[in-house]
C-alpha cells in the first residue's frame, strides 16, 4: 500500500464495528480504499470539480451506503471506485489491486473477476434470457458455464427467478429484472459488488425485495456492497452511511439494525441539504 | 480452451443481436448482397460473353493449330489450289478445308429479318450456320460428338447433313426428316436428309448450337464456291505446336508462301478480337459494380455506426461487467463478418440470377447468343472478397467508436459528442480527391489489361472526394431549403430542417449517400440516352430510304435494275459488306467494308458527316465512285489518328493497299471499326460482285407497304426475296436499343435502391434516439400532426439536399462517363443529359426521404407522451 493510501486509511479509520454484519477488528482487511479522490470535469472551458478529495475505506462483506444531494458526487464517486473511470487525483485500491497501475485491459479483468455491478435502469441484454444474462460475465471471462450451472440455480433460486429463467428481458417485471442483475453480479462471487440506485426505478415492495436480498448476500457470502443511494430507507439496510457533499464527504454514520435509522438517516440528509 | 469459450460467447451475442433487430439485419443484408449479386453478375455476364466469343472460335477451330482464310470475309473464298501448298509445307500434319454460309429453312423465309445488334454487330437473326467439310480429314482439326445418327462419311457426296441437337429440337426435326434449306447459291431451297445430331459441345457451340455440316463438295456446289474455301484448319506436328516461337515461325512461312489471297491466324483469335471489341461494354458492366459496391459500403458504414449509436449503453454494460476493448473489437467485427458472410451468399445467388437477366441483354447487344452461363470460380471468390473487405472496411469506423465506448455509458452518463472529423477533413481531403479521380480519367491512357483497375480507383477517388466534399455546400444548402421547407411543412418545419444540424456526421452521410446514388443514376441513365441518342441517329440516317431489299440466297447486282422498274420504285441502291483487315499499323483490326454506290446511296440515305457541308458531301461522293477511297467511321479516325486525305491501309487479296480518307461519318457498323467504300473497288480489291441488300425509295404518292408488297408479289418468292419497310425495321432497331440498355438502367435503380436505404437507416435512428425530445415537445403542446409534419420536413429537408447535390454531380459523372467512353471507344458521345433521369432522381430523392420518414413519424407520434419522457 502506497503511503499516500495508508496515510488515506489513518485519516479516515472508519468506525471499528458495526452494529450488523460480520464482526471487524485489527487486521481486518479493506477490500476497498481510497485516499484523496479527486475528479474534475471539463465542460468546455470550465472546470467542475466533482469529487474534492474523498477518502473511502470498506471492509471486506461491508454494507455501505453512499447518500448525498443531487451533485454532490456519490455517483462519481462510485464510478471511480469500481474502476469505471479514472480519478484526476488521488489513488483507489480494489480488491488488493491498485487501479492507477493497471492498463484498460487489465482494469476490464479486475470488474469482470472481482467486481459485481447493479445498476438503477438494471441493463440486462435484451436478446439473453434470465440465465444467459446471468451467466455473461463468466462467458465472457471464458469460464466453463456448466461448471456453474449448480451455482446459477441456486442464485436463481436465491433471487426467486427459478420458475422464469428462460424469459427474455421484456416478458419479467423491473423487480424481476433488478434481481436477475443481482444474480449476475453475483455469479463470479465477486469481492465487492457496486450499486447504483439499485431500487431507484422499482415501486416500494419490489424495492423491499431487493434490499432484502442485497442484505442476505452481503451477511451470506461475506461480499462487500456499495450502494449509492438517495433513500433514506435504502440506506437503512447498510451497515454504514457515508454523507457526500459538494464533492466530499461530510459525516458518516452507523445502522443499529432498528426502525429508527431511516428516520435518523434521513433527518442528517435534510440537515446536510439545508446548511 | 478459454478463449475459445469467450469467443462463442462473443458469436452467441452477435447473433442474438441480429437475430433481435431482424429490420435492420435485413436491411444491411440487403445492402451488401445488392452489392455483391452486382459485382458477382457483372462478373458472370462478362465471362460469358468472352467465354461465348472465345470458346465458339476455339472450339470450331477444335484441335487446328493454324486457320487460313480468305483476305475478305464474307467475299467469295479463295482458290482450292491453295489446299495442297499447304499440305506441302513442313511440319503440317493435316489440313482440312471447309466453306461456309449461313441459311435458312425455306418455309421461314417470310418473317426474317437480318438485322443490325445494338453495338453495330451484325446479329444473325435465326439463320444456320452451314459449313460444308471433308469428313476425311476434318476429324483431324475439329471435334465432333455424335448423340444420334452417324457422322458424315469420307467421300460421301449426297445430300446429307449433321444438324446441331439444339437447333433440331428448337424447330422440331429428328433424325431421317428431311430438312430444305436456302443456301446462297441457288433459288430453290436444297432438301437434306439429317443423318446426325451433334451435341452443344465442341463445335456444336458455334453460332449458338445453330450449325450443320454437310458434305463439302455439296456445300460447294450450292454456295457457289466451285474450286474455293473460305478456310483451312491445319495442324501441325506435336513439337511445332508446343512451341510458341515454332508455331509463329510456320504461320509466317505460310502468310508468305500463299500470297495476299489469304490471312493465316490462330484458330480463336477472332474470338478474342470480338471479345475485345467489347472491353468498352464490360468495363461500363465493371465500373457499375465497383460504383454499386462502394454505394453499398455507404450503406453498411451507415448501419453499422446505427447499430453502434443503438447499442451504446449495451455495449457500455459489457465493458462494465468486464468485456475489453479487444472482445468489443471482436464482438462488432463477428457482426459484420456475419452479416458479410449472409450476405454475400445471398448476393452470390442473387447474382446468378441477375447475371441471367444481363448475360442474355448483353450478349443481345453483342450480337451473339449466350446459351449457357459461364461460373468463374475466381468470380465468386472475388465477389465474396470484395463483399468481405468492403462490410469490414465499412464497419471499421463503427467498430472503433465502439471500442471507445465507455463502460460509464452503461451507467447513463453520456459520453462526449462525437467530434466533426468529417467536416474538418471535407477541406482537405473532398475536391482534391475529385481533382485526382477527374485527371485520371480525363488524362491517363487506358490499356486494356489496367483499363478496369485505373477507371474503378478513378471513380472511387472521384466519389469518395464527392462525398468528402458535402460538408462544403450542406451549411448553405440548408439555409437556403429552410424557407421552402417552413412553406411546405408549417413552422414545425423549420425546426424539422434544423435537427439536420444535430448529428451532423449522420447526416452528413445520408446526405452523401443519398447524393452518389442519384449522381450515378443520372450518369448512367444519361450514358445510356447518349448511346441511344447516337444509335437511333445513326440507324435513321444511314438506314434512309422506304425499304430494304434482302435474301439469304445470294443478289445479282443486276437485281437492281429490275427493282427500280417496279410500279412505284424511285430508286435502288445495293450495298455489300465483307471484314477486312487493316494492316501496318501498331493495332491490326478486322474492319467493316461496307461497298456502296455512293451517288444513289446519297441520294437515297444520309452520312452523318463530321462537317456536314451538303455541297463538301457531294463531292465526296463523286471521289468515292472514282475509287481508292474510303469514308470512315469516327471510331477508325480516333483509333487510327486519320484526317481527311489520310490513307487507311488495308489487306486486300491483290495486296496491301492504301484507301484516301474522303470524309469521316458518324457510324456504328462494326463495333464502329468500318469504312465505306465504293463497289468497284470492292470488286477490283476483294472481287466480290453480288449484293447483300438493297435501299429503295418509293416515288412520292405510293405507299411503302403497298410498294413492298408488290415486289414480293413480283418478285419475292421466285428470289427467295424479303422486303421490309425501313420505318418497321428502325421501329424494331430503336426497341433492340432500349432492350439493350434496359441493363444500365436496372444497375442505376438498384444503386439508388441501396442508396435509399441509407434515408430508411438515418430516420429510425434519427427518430429513435430523440424519444424523449420528441415525448417532451408532445407534453409541452405539439400536436400528433405538428410531430409527424416535423420528422417529415426534416426528412424531406434530408432528401432535398442528397437530391440537389446528386443532380450536380450527376451532371459532372455523366460527362465523366462520356470521357471513359471515349477513352475506350475511340468514340466522343453526343451528351445527353437525361431529363428523364432527372426528373425521376429528383422524385426518387423526395419520395424516398419521404417514405422512409413516414413510419418512424407516425409511431413517434402514436406512442404515449410519459413512456417516452421515462427514457433515457
Amino acid at each position: 500500500m502506497s503511503e499516500k493510501l495508508s496515510k488515506a486509511y489513518k485519516l479516515s479509520d472508519p468506525p471499528a464495528n458495526s452494529s450488523r454484519g460480520k464482526p471487524s477488528g485489527p487486521g481486518q482487511e479493506f477490500v476497498l480504499v481510497a485516499g484523496h479522490l479527486r475528479k474534475i470535469y471539463q465542460v468546455g472551458d470550465i472546470k467542475v470539480p466533482a469529487l474534492r478529495g474523498v477518502d473511502l475505506q470498506v471492509r471486506r462483506g461491508e454494507f455501505v451506503a453512499i447518500m448525498g444531494p443531487s451533485g454532490s458526487g456519490k455517483s462519481t464517486l462510485l464510478h471511480l471506485i469500481s474502476g469505471l473511470d479514472r480519478p484526476t487525483g488521488g489513488e483507489v485500491m480494489l480488491a488488493g489491486e491498485r487501479l492507477s497501475t493497471l492498463d484498460d485491459e487489465s482494469l476490464s479483468v479486475l470488474r469482470r473477476q472481482k467486481v459485481g455491478f447493479v445498476f438503477q435502469t438494471f441493463n440486462l441484454i435484451p436478446m439473453l434470457t434470465a440465465q444467459e444474462n446471468v451467466m455473461l460475465p463468466l462467458l465472457i471471462d471464458g469460464r466453463d458455464p456448466d461448471k456453474h450451472r449448480k451455482r446459477m440455480d441456486n442464485l436463481l433460486q436465491l433471487v426467486l427467478i427459478g420458475d422464469r429463467k428462460d424469459h427474455k428481458p421484456d416478458q419479467l417485471s423491473g423487480g424481476q429484472q433488478q434481481r436477475v442483475a443481482i444474480a449476475r453480479a453475483l455469479i463470479t462471487q465477486p469481492e465487492i459488488v457496486m450499486a447504483d440506485e439499485p431500487t431507484g426505478n422499482l415501486d416500494t415492495r419490489s424495492g423491499t425485495v431487493v434490499l432484502d436480498l442485497l442484505r442476505r448476500v452481503q451477511e451470506g457470502s461475506g461480499t462487500a456492497i456499495v450502494m449509492v443511494t438517495h433513500d433514506p430507507r435504502s440506506s437503512s439496510y447498510a451497515d454504514r452511511v457515508v454523507y457526500l457533499r459538494d464533492g466530499k464527504v461530510v459525516d458518516q454514520t452507523m445502522n443499529r439494525g432498528d426502525e429508527t435509522d431511516t428516520r435518523r438517516i434521513a433527518e442528517r440528509l435534510a440537515y446536510l441539504e439545508e446548511f | 480452451m478459454t478463449s475459445w469459450r469467450r469467443f462463442f460467447t462473443i458469436i452467441k451475442l452477435a447473433l442474438r443481436s441480429m437475430s433481435g433487430h431482424l429490420t435492420r439485419t435485413a436491411l444491411t443484408t440487403l445492402g451488401i448482397s445488392l452489392g455483391v449479386a452486382v459485382v458477382l453478375g457483372v462478373n458472370i455476364t462478362n465471362a460469358t460473353l468472352m467465354d461465348s466469343f472465345n470458346n465458339v472460335f476455339d472450339e470450331a477451330g477444335g484441335k487446328a493449330d493454324l486457320t487460313v482464310q480468305d483476305q475478305a470475309r464474307g467475299g467469295d473464298g479463295f482458290s482450292s489450289n491453295l489446299l495442297q501448298q499447304v499440305h506441302d509445307l513442313e511440319g503440317v500434319t493435316a489440313a482440312a478445308p471447309s466453306v461456309q454460309s449461313r441459311s435458312l429453312i425455306a418455309d421461314e423465309l417470310s418473317g426474317w429479318q437480318a438485322s443490325t445488334g445494338v453495338m453495330g454487330t451484325l446479329s444473325s437473326g435465326s439463320t444456320l450456320l452451314t459449313l460444308g467439310v471433308d469428313p476425311g480429314v476434318d476429324s483431324a482439326v475439329r471435334e465432333l460428338e455424335i448423340t444420334a445418327g452417324r457422322p458424315l462419311e469420307p467421300g460421301e457426296n449426297r445430300y446429307v447433313i449433321v444438324l446441331g441437337e439444339s437447333f433440331a429440337r428448337e424447330k422440331e426435326y429428328s433424325l431421317g426428316d428431311t430438312i430444305p434449306l436456302l443456301l446462297p447459291g441457288r433459288q430453290a431451297p436444297a432438301k437434306f436428309e439429317i443423318v446426325g445430331l451433334i451435341a452443344s459441345s465442341g463445335a456444336g457451340l458455334i453460332n449458338g448450337g445453330s450449325i450443320a455440316f454437310l458434305p463439302l463438295g455439296v456445300a460447294q456446289d450450292l454456295m457457289s464456291r466451285n474450286g474455293r474455301f473460305d478456310q483451312i484448319d491445319l495442324a501441325v506436328t506435336d513439337d511445332i505446336a508446343q512451341s510458341e516461337e515454332a508455331l509463329e515461325e510456320i504461320k509466317n512461312n505460310l502468310a508468305a508462301h500463299l500470297g495476299d489471297e489469304v490471312r493465316v491466324i490462330y484458330p480463336g483469335a477472332r474470338g478474342k478480337e470480338l471479345a475485345k471489341r467489347m472491353a468498352s461494354y464490360r468495363l461500363g458492366l465493371d465500373l457499375f459494380s465497383t460504383v454499386a459496391m462502394f454505394i453499398g459500403g455507404f450503406l453498411i458504414y451507415n448501419t453499422f455506426a446505427i447499430n453502434v449509436a443503438e447499442r451504446t449503453r449495451q455495449i457500455g454494460l459489457l465493458r462494465t461487467i468486464g468485456m475489453t476493448k479487444k472482445d468489443v473489437l471482436v464482438l462488432m467485427f463477428t457482426e459484420a463478418g456475419l452479416l458479410s458472410l449472409l450476405g454475400s451468399a445471398l448476393g452470390l445467388l442473387m447474382g446468378i440470377g441477375m447475371a441471367k437477366g444481363m448475360s442474355t441483354t448483353v450478349g443481345f447487344a453483342a450480337g451473339t447468343t449466350i446459351s449457357s452461363l459461364s461460373l468463374p470460380l475466381r468470380g465468386f471468390t472475388r465477389s465474396l472478397f470484395i463483399g468481405l473487405v468492403v462490410t469490414l472496411l465499412s464497419s471499421l469506423w463503427p467498430t472503433l467508436q465502439a471500442i471507445n465506448i465507455s463502460p460509464l455509458e452503461s451507467l447513463g452518463v453520456k459520453s462526449q459528442p462525437g467530434g466533426t472529423g468529417w467536416r474538418r477533413m471535407s477541406w482537405k481531403f473532398g475536391p482534391g480527391l475529385m481533382f485526382v479521380g477527374w485527371m485520371v480519367f480525363n488524362e491517363i491512357p487506358l490499356r486494356d489489361s489496367i483499363a478496369w483497375t485505373v477507371v474503378s480507383i478513378a471513380a472511387i477517388l472521384f466519389l469518395f472526394g464527392a462525398a468528402f466534399s458535402v460538408p462544403l455546400a450542406d451549411q448553405w444548402l440548408a439555409d437556403l431549403l429552410r424557407p421552402g421547407v417552413r412553406f411546405v411543412f408549417g413552422r414545425v418545419g423549420g425546426i424539422g430542417a434544423a435537427n439536420l444540424k444535430r448529428a451532423q456526421n449522420r447526416t452528413l452521410l445520408t446526405i452523401a449517400t443519398l447524393m452518389l446514388g442519384i449522381a450515378v443514376n443520372i450518369g448512367t441513365v444519361s450514358l445510356g440516352d447518349s448511346f441511344r441518342y447516337d444509335l437511333s441517329r445513326w440507324t435513321t440516317a444511314a438506314t434512309g430510304g422506304d425499304l430494304i431489299v434482302q435474301s439469304p440466297t445470294r443478289m445479282d447486282h443486276n437485281l437492281g435494275q429490275r427493282l427500280e422498274a417496279l410500279d412505284g420504285v424511285e430508286l435502288v441502291t445495293p450495298e455489300r459488306m465483307i471484314e477486312v483487315w487493316t494492316t501496318g499499323y501498331p493495332v491490326e483490326d478486322e474492319i467493316v467494308y461496307i461497298a456502296i454506290e455512293p451517288e444513289s446511296r446519297g441520294e437515297i440515305s444520309q452520312f452523318l458527316f463530321e462537317e456536314p457541308s451538303r455541297d463538301a458531301q457531294k463531292e465526296v461522293f463523286h471521289q468515292l465512285q472514282r475509287g481508292e477511297g474510303v469514308i470512315i467511321s469516327t471510331s477508325m479516325a480516333e483509333r487510327y489518328h486519320l484526317e481527311v486525305g489520310d490513307q487507311l491501309t488495308l489487306d486486300t487479296p491483290r495486296g496491301v493497299q492504301d484507301f484516301e480518307v474522303l470524309g469521316v461519318v458518324l457510324d456504328f457498323s462494326g463495333n464502329g471499326l468500318m469504312a465505306y467504300g465504293s463497289r468497284t473497288d470492292q470488286y477490283r480489291y476483294f472481287g466480290v460482285t453480288d449484293v447483300d441488300r438493297f435501299l429503295l425509295s418509293v416515288e412520292s404518292g405510293y405507299n411503302p407497304e403497298q410498294v413492298g408488297e408488290s415486289i414480293q408479289a413480283v418478285l419475292g418468292s421466285r428470289l427467295n426475296l424479303t422486303v421490309d419497310v425501313v420505318d418497321q425495321l428502325l421501329e424494331n432497331v430503336l426497341e433492340i436499343t432500349d432492350r439493350s440498355f434496359v441493363m444500365f438502367d436496372t444497375l442505376a435503380l438498384i444503386v439508388v435502391s441501396v442508396s435509399a436505404m441509407g434515408v430508411v437507416n438515418t430516420m429510425a435512428i434519427s427518430v429513435m434516439e430523440r424519444r424523449q425530445e420528441l415525448s417532451m415537445l408532445r407534453s409541452v403542446g405539439m400536436t400528433r400532426p405538428q410531430l409527424r409534419k416535423m420528422i417529415l420536413a426534416e426528412a424531406g429537408a434530408l432528401g432535398l439536399m442528397g437530391g440537389i447535390l446528386g443532380l450536380g454531380l450527376g451532371v459532372v459523372l455523366a460527362r465523366m462517363f462520356i470521357v471513359v467512353v471515349r477513352h475506350l471507344m475511340d468514340y466522343e458521345l453526343t451528351n445527353q443529359l437525361s431529363t428523364r433521369a432527372l426528373i425521376s432522381s429528383a422524385i426518387i430523392a423526395l419520395v424516398v426521404s419521404q417514405a422512409a420518414a413516414l413510419i418512424p413519424a407516425i409511431r413517434a407520434s402514436r406512442r404515449p407522451i410519459i413512456e417516452g419522457l421515462g427514457e433515457s
